[in-house]
């Protein structure tokens, strides 16, 4: 039986949509299925508004709180009586920790860039939109401007908050901004010429973690070298003339991104909306791990150039190690990072407010976390792909035990390496101990959260303004910061006492240990 | 090592008025079914009809509706240690070391399963499915075809006495399938139970296969000679 043959359709030119039209066409139908009438709109735009105010307030809260903590000494000393340790001699000068976090600001502009596209269209956009003869410079450039936009706004504030986070005064906080949006704008426009080349965006979010990680190193030296870096405000027209030439060099860049969008090819596309797609839905499930593994997609393992023979391996757990050893061994912006933390530790032996007590307990706690994360990467992939594990002869809780091993080693050797200063300061090598301790725990506390249960999407949902998230997600989401965060006691009692005492250092083992027994289970079945 | 622990006679896959399905809702009748081991069971039944349930269900990574699975003399459950090291199941999933080359994924699978000149045995696998010319790539470089075979061959550098294949044709050339089919054979001879999932009548024969037929009403037994037709008359 044959079927009957399909009319052919004939082409008529003149009826042939331009990128243009066919945006604003689904647009349109988009907007008639959804059924918004004018008042909604008002309604989502009041909402936006309200919410972007609120987080803007808290954010500058918080960062105002930083900025007077990191600039006034809080009294907190460590090292006893004998030797009261209260920070460095010569601290980084506001100027200084402006440029660093500057620098580190308009980086994760470049980073995300890398990661994000910068000029595409969503997943239905790269389907039913790119496979049509439609100019695709018509359908791109409303992300080119979109981007162009979004770096130079993120680059303004990111700047803007790193001035108030380093205690700078209002002119330098302004101009740094001004700096900022132009320098935002260039690296978006970078990112966006780069990307149809097939290594570029890669190679632009490798420089940008790798440039991110330097900071702290830079500090290091430039601290320990005396230098000092007066703040923006006080050369004003040299800063000015400075975000001139970047802005002009941003909209020259801008003019050539947006003259050439339309040799981005469909792989380039397709990548870009599922990173965004990825992106989207981890915020919008609330789900903090996805989230991690999107932005974290850009630090990719490099192909191997050398053969293991794995020779020295022997048995299920030590294959394990070995596997999450070697990825992370390939992956050198996973290198640079856990350089990058060590460095920040011993920057922040310099900043009173971060050398002793409650700074100090909340920098090891965020680097630990950190560098821990780093090295559980191999179980956060390990953990989409179940039959991975199962596929060697251990049980459930061995595996688990197994891939806490590369977690709880980077984040020891990383705060340990950060903690030497301190040690060497106060002459009490029990810092290092303890730090190491903390680093441990820390791993417990990541692979925990990277082997984490999804939530119950089958169960009850709550209604957010986000959309449905299920009622268990919190109690799923706190999973690994819990353990992080028992792990940090012992450490932050130190820290408040100035002191390492023997109870304090048999207190933190018990802990660390307790959290790796605690990672080490399996999730209850549903 | 093959069979150890079962009584003499014993199947090693024991599966009794088992649902499977998602949710509360079933895919396909209940199912009853024992291989002994060296023998090769064909599940068999129209796209949709619920084979590849029925063995992911058998291997633990779907919790039954309703009745028992056992294996090797034991009620299934993946997360234990002599269940892991004595199964092996191939799905659908791209399961690698992420960050290791071919060889590299399947040597360091191999020690991990104790696997003496884990090399050599690698080789010789990768040699057999026609992917060593691919052997130091990264997974992810290969087409699916090799990344299919690279699957397959992570099952054969292991130890196995229970084997589950779901659909191991899939992507293949017909020099390749038809070599699987052999192997197949060839694990059945050595003593290994073989259940596979397969829409490939010449898979099935060549396997030395007999057959169960799923479907909405019943879950059915095929004799071995009766397979070829009911895999034609499905597909």
């Amino acid at each position: 039986m044959s079927a009957p043959a399909a009319a052919r359709p004939r082409t008529d030119p003149d009826e042939q949509l331009t990128g243009r039209e066919l945006r604003r066409l689904t647009a349109r139908v988009a907007a008639s299925h959804a059924g918004r009438g004018a008042v909604q709109v008002v309604t989502d735009v009041a909402y936006v508004v309200v919410s972007v105010l609120l987080a803007a307030g808290l954010v500058l809260g918080v960062v105002s709180a930083v900025g007077d903590a990191v600039a006034m000494d809080q009294g907190w000393t460590v090292g006893g009586s004998e030797g009261a340790w209260r920070g460095g001699g010569t601290p980084p000068s506001p100027g200084l920790l402006q440029a660093l976090l500057a620098l580190v600001a308009v980086a994760l502009v470049g980073s995300a860039a890398a990661r994000l596209g910068p000029a595409g269209v969503g997943t239905a956009g790269v389907h039913w939109w790119v496979s049509t003869p439609a100019d695709r410079r018509g359908l791109l450039l409303p992300s080119v401007a979109a981007g162009a936009g979004g770096g130079a706004l993120a680059g303004g504030v990111g700047t803007a908050l790193a001035g108030l986070a380093a205690g700078a005064d209002g002119r330098s906080v302004l101009l740094g901004a001004l700096l900022g949006t132009a320098a935002g704008a260039v690296v978006v426009a970078v990112a966006g010429l780069l990307q149809p080349r097939p290594s570029g965006p890669r190679a632009l979010g490798a420089v940008s973690d790798v440039l991110v990680a330097a900071v702290p190193v830079l500090g290091v030296v430039l601290v320990g070298s005396g230098a000092e870096l007066r703040p923006p405000g006080t050369w004003p027209a040299a800063a000015t003339a400075v975000a001139a030439g970047l802005g002009t060099a941003a909209v020259v860049l801008v003019a050539r991104w947006a003259a050439r969008v339309d040799r981005l090819p469909l792989p380039a596309l397709l990548g870009r909306s599922g990173a965004v797609d990825r992106l989207s839905a981890a915020l919008l499930s609330v789900d903090t791990r996805d989230l991690g593994r999107a932005l974290d997609a850009g630090g990719r393992p490099l192909r191997p150039r050398r053969a293991h023979a794995f020779r020295r391996v022997r048995g299920p757990r030590g294959a394990l190690v070995a596997a999450d050893a070697v990825l992370l061994a390939r992956t050198p912006s996973s290198w640079a990072q856990l350089v990058g933390l060590a460095a920040l530790l011993v920057l922040a032996h310099d900043v009173p407010a971060l050398a002793a007590g409650p700074g100090l307990a909340l920098t090891v706690l965020a680097v630990g976390t950190r560098a821990a994360r780093l090295g559980a990467a191999g179980a956060g992939m390990a953990e989409m792909v179940p039959a991975l594990d199962a596929s060697l002869p251990l049980s459930a809780r061995a595996v688990r035990a197994a891939r806490t091993v590369l977690p709880a080693l980077s984040g020891a050797a990383c705060v340990a390496v950060g903690l030497v200063p301190l040690a060497l300061a106060t002459g009490s090598a029990w810092w290092v101990v303890l730090g190491a301790l903390v680093g441990v725990g820390c791993g417990a506390g990541a692979l925990r959260g990277m082997l984490r249960p999804e939530p119950d999407w089958s169960g009850p949902l709550l209604a957010t303004p986000a959309g449905a998230v299920p009622v268990d997600a919190a109690a799923v989401a706190r999973q690994g910061p819990d353990l992080v965060l028992l792990t940090a006691l012992p450490f932050a009692v130190a820290a408040l006492l100035g002191v390492v005492t023997p109870a304090l250092v048999v207190a933190q083992a018990l802990v660390a240990l307790l959290a790796c027994v605690v990672a080490a289970q399996p999730p209850r079945r549903r | 090592m093959t069979g150890a622990g079962l009584a003499p006679g014993a199947a090693a896959v024991v599966a009794r008025r088992l649902r499977v399905g998602y949710g509360e809702a079933p895919v396909c009748a209940p199912v009853d079914l024992a291989v002994a081991p060296g023998e090769v069971l064909a599940v068999v039944g129209p796209n949709g009809s619920g084979k590849s349930t029925v063995l992911r269900t058998l291997l633990g990574r779907l919790a039954p509706l309703g009745g028992t699975v056992e294996m090797l003399g034991r009620p299934v459950d993946e997360r234990e240690r002599a269940f892991r090291a004595r199964v092996a199941g191939v799905g659908d999933d791209d399961a690698y070391f992420p960050g290791l080359s071919v060889r590299e994924h399947l040597v360091l699978l191999a020690r991990g399963h104790g696997v003496a000149e884990a090399g050599r045995v690698v080789d010789g696998v990768l040699d057999r499915f026609g992917i060593a010319a691919r052997a130091d790539a990264a997974p992810t470089e290969l087409s699916s075809g090799q990344r299919r075979r690279l699957l397959l061959c992570a099952a054969f550098v292991r130890p196995r006495d229970v084997l589950v294949l779901d659909e191991p044709e899939q992507r293949l050339d017909p020099g390749t399938r038809r070599s699987v089919a052999d192997l197949i054979a060839a694990e059945a001879a050595r003593g290994v139970a073989v259940v596979l999932a397969t829409h490939d009548p010449e898979v099935a024969t060549r396997a030395g296969a007999r057959g169960l037929l799923v479907g909405d009403e019943a879950c059915t037994d095929v004799e071995r000679e009766d397979l070829g037709d009911v895999l034609a008359a499905v597909r």
